[in-house]
Parts: structure tokens; sequence; C-alpha cells
């Protein structure tokens, strides 16, 4: 049932009703017009990108608040949310690639400094990676906060996302950290990032880097 | 308001009520709605490669090595420009310079590019050099020089000549000769040893006090190459007269000086050629 709040082709008519009709808006303008069967093509790259649209809704969902921030910073103040640009840029480097390897887990924002390195290795627990992050020096007035990691299972980007998402994050150099609850055995995808004070009291992220490495059996 | 007819090429428009309403055939469906609001052309190919050019640009940005950012932050601070407006400078090839902490300066290829052609409202000729005219900076041909050189004087005696009479110097030492240009088997000329290209200086000073005028006159192969007019007025100290030529030479080509005086007999003292060559 359509939603009226104001006369019939005003901003406020939005809906169909019944399906006979359709009260919308086309890029800005109202407009009504008969129910019709939405077309649907469903070919391949359109099903693909779907896939990995969903996949990355899902993974933001069971992303935890450290990644959702570092988005949400670089959302702020802009015509966009953090899932938006989480989903819209990830959809743009995972779209028919095999693997996780290109996530991007940390857009930067900011101007937060990327880590000098990051190497991502077995654990000696089961379920688990340990990450090794290694942070440039800090710009004059720049306090490091703490570097952040996350670990999940790779996968193919065309599919139902498969796992959970292990997070960790270490406040006081040198930045040693250890994913946990990771599958065991399985190769993973590490991505690190850095969250820097910056003079006015503001945070800023760096972009994050990548890594792969198989969970401790 | 007048409900018109459509017009143009649009198929499928029914009457509608131009600004206001427009009803048309959607899908199949009928559909009634407003009339659309004026849209732009939609972006050109070019504008939409440069607009990802500068996304993917900003995106590397953020990955460059941390000391070059912090270097960029301090080097924007107090301006209106970003750090990032410094990267996106230097992948577009237009970041002036780098002033590195060693004090090298490493400039980009778009700088080398640019200034080159505007050095080419100067001169465009492959080979030229720039030389500061007296208005403007010139093109001239270039001279590498200083690979091969010589200065021959003659030492001896002042040469004498009669009035009007070509007479030829001859030389007798030389300070400096790389490469064989001189000898006493010849010891009136500058022979070349190798082809290339030469600067020379021909120079003589005819003593005598008097109101007179001379010619130094250099000859190449026998034949007259060039001369330069000189003149004394009434000076007891005598007049020099100099010659420079820049020449292309070839192997074995020779050079002579000659003088001539107007009008009375002369002596000729601190006759020299100083040569030099890229050969």
């Amino acid at each position: 049932m359509a939603k009226l709040t104001g006369p019939l082709l005003s901003f406020g008519a939005r809906g169909s009703l019944g399906k006979t009709m359709v009260i919308s808006k086309w890029r800005g303008v109202p407009y009504a017009r008969s129910y019709v069967v939405p077309a649907n093509p469903q070919t391949a790259a359109q099903q693909q990108v779907r896939t990995t649209f969903a996949l990355l809704r899902e993974m933001w969902k069971l992303a935890p608040a450290q990644l959702q921030d570092a988005w949400n910073a670089f959302a702020s103040g802009r015509p966009f949310t953090g899932m938006n640009k989480e989903v819209g840029e990830n959809v743009r480097v995972l779209n028919g690639e095999a693997d996780m390897s290109n996530y991007i887990a940390s857009p930067g924002a900011g101007g937060g400094l990327v880590p000098l390195t990051m190497n991502a290795v077995t654990g000696v627990v089961a379920g688990t990676i340990d990450v090794t992050v290694t942070a440039p020096a800090a710009p004059s007035g720049w306090v490091l906060t703490k570097a952040v990691a996350i670990g999940f299972k790779d996968q193919d980007p065309a599919g139902i996302f498969d796992g959970t998402i292990s997070v960790v994050e270490d406040l006081v150099a040198p930045y040693v950290m250890t994913l946990t609850g990771l599958p065991a055995g399985e190769l993973c995808i590490v991505s690190a990032w850095l969250v820097w004070t910056k003079p006015d009291g503001k945070l800023a992220y760096s972009v994050s880097v990548n890594d792969s490495a198989v969970a401790d059996a | 308001m007048a409900v018109l007819p459509p017009k143009g090429k649009t198929v499928d428009r029914r009457p509608s009520m131009k600004g206001k309403i427009m009803q048309d055939v959607s899908n199949g469906a009928e559909r009634s709605r407003a009339w659309p609001r004026d849209r732009g052309k939609s972006l050109h190919p070019k504008t939409k490669e440069q607009m990802e050019w500068f996304r993917q640009a900003q995106w590397a940005t953020k990955y460059m090595d941390p000391k070059m950012l912090v270097s960029f932050k301090e080097a924007t601070a107090g301006t209106p420009l970003l750090p990032r407006d410094m990267a996106t400078m230097m992948f577009a090839g237009r970041l002036f310079m780098f002033d590195m902490l060693d004090g090298r300066k490493i400039y980009s290829v778009q700088v080398l590019k640019d200034v080159s052609e505007s050095l080419d409202v100067i001169s465009q000729t492959p080979g030229f050099q720039l030389v500061r005219g007296p208005v403007y900076w010139e093109g001239v041909q270039r001279i590498v020089g200083g690979r091969i050189g010589a200065i021959v004087t003659r030492t001896a005696a002042s040469a004498s000549f009669a009035s009007n009479a070509t007479g030829t110097i001859i030389f007798t030492a030389e300070t400096i000769d790389q490469g064989a240009f001189w000898s006493l088997a010849a010891p009136t000329r500058i022979i070349i040893p190798q082809a290339g290209w030469y600067n020379f200086t021909f120079e003589s000073t005819r003593s005598g006090t008097g109101n007179f005028s001379f010619d130094l006159l250099v000859w190449k192969n026998g034949v007259l190459f060039t001369s330069q007019r000189g003149a004394n007025l009434n000076s007891s100290a005598g007049a020099m007269a100099r010659a420079s030529i820049i020449d292309f030479c070839a192997a074995g080509d020779y050079y002579e000086l000659k003088v001539v005086s107007y009008g009375a007999a002369a002596t000729w003292s601190a006759s020299k050629v100083v040569v030099v060559g890229n050969a």
C-alpha cells in the first residue's frame, strides 16, 4: 500500500497500490505508473555482484566495532554511510576475484599513516594467528593510539560469508597481537591498521594492509 | 494550461502539459509523471577517465611511505594545500621538486619537459647552446670545448711587412698543444688533428704611432675565411685586432693568420692563436 503524505505526484507519495499502480520517484522526479513486474534478467555478472554485495553486507553485520569505526570515520561529514562505502569499495576490488586478499578493512581517514610492515604467521594455539605490526614515527604532536588487526577465513567473495571476524588490538608498542577463534588449519586473511590521535584530538585511521596465514591446527 | 501534442522523436509520448506533467509509456505501462527537470549532458569519457584516475590516486596516497606523507604534512603546513594534494601532484608528474634531506633536489620528468619546452622559445636547433646576449638569451652553435686545444704564439722578433702587402705570421712557439696543431715543419699553420667543432681566436698587434688601419685575415686551407679590420688613432702603443671564429673542421684542415697594413709598412707583435675543440 502506498504511503501518501501529500497530494498525488507531490514529494510525499511513494509505493504501490495493490498490484495495479506504483507511485514513486525517478531520479528525484515523482511519478505514477501502472504496476509491472520488475525486470530482472539475472545475468551471471549481475548475480556475481549481488552475491559479493550480500557477502559484504553480511560481513558488515558481523564486523567488530573497530572496523566499523574506521569506515564511519571515513564517511563522517559526507553524503554516505560507513556501510555504504565498505560495501561499495570492496565490491569494486573483490568483484571477479577468487579470494578475499583484496579486502579493505580500513579505508583510511584523517590522514592516518600506514603501518611500515605487517606480518601474519600461524599461531601456537589452535585457531590462532600471530600478527606483528610496525608503526612509523609519529608526526609532530601525533600519538599512536593503537594497532588493530582482524582475521577471517579466506573464501570466494561471490558466496555466503563463512565464519566470523576475529579482532584484536594493541595499545602499546611493540604491536604483537594474536588473533583467536579462527578456523583451525584454514587459510585466513589478516588485515591490520593503525589508529592515531591528532593534535586536535581527532582520530586518524590508516588504510589497512593485508597478509594471509593458516590458523594453527 | 494548454495540453500540447507530443513533439520530437520521442515515441509513445502522450499529450502532455509542458513543464508540469508528462504522460508516456514506460516498460509497456502508461505513466504520468512530473515534467523532468533539465539535466546536463553525461560526462565525457575523458572526464570519467580522469575522475577514475583521481580516485585511484587518492587511494594510492594512503599507501605511500609514511616518511613521505609526513614530509607532505610539513610542506603543506600553513598553506591552502593538503598533503594529499602534494601526492596527487606527484602522481600527475606535476610536483616541482623533492628537496631531499641530503641536499639533493629531485625533479620530475614533467618538470624537465616543461622547462625544456619553455627553452624552446629561445632555440629549437639540436646542438645549440644558450648564451646570454645583450638583450635576451640566445641559441648559438654548441662547442663542447676543452677536450683538445692549443695556444700558439710568435715569440721571435716582430714580423715586418711592406705597406699594403699581405704577410703571413710565422709562429715560433706553443704553450699548449694537445693535438699536434702546430709544428716547426709548417710554422704558419694551425692544422686540425681531428674532425669536429673548433673555436679559434686569432690576434696580433700592429706597432707604431700614427693614424692607420689594417686587416687581420684568417685563411682556411689557403683561402680567405674571414677578416677583422683594425685601426690605430695616433696611439703610440699601436693597436691590436682579434678575430674569433667557430668552425666545423675536417682533419687536416689548416688555418693561417695573415695581416695587411694600409698606407705604411708595419711590424706585428704579440701574435697568437688560441684554439679549442671537441674533436
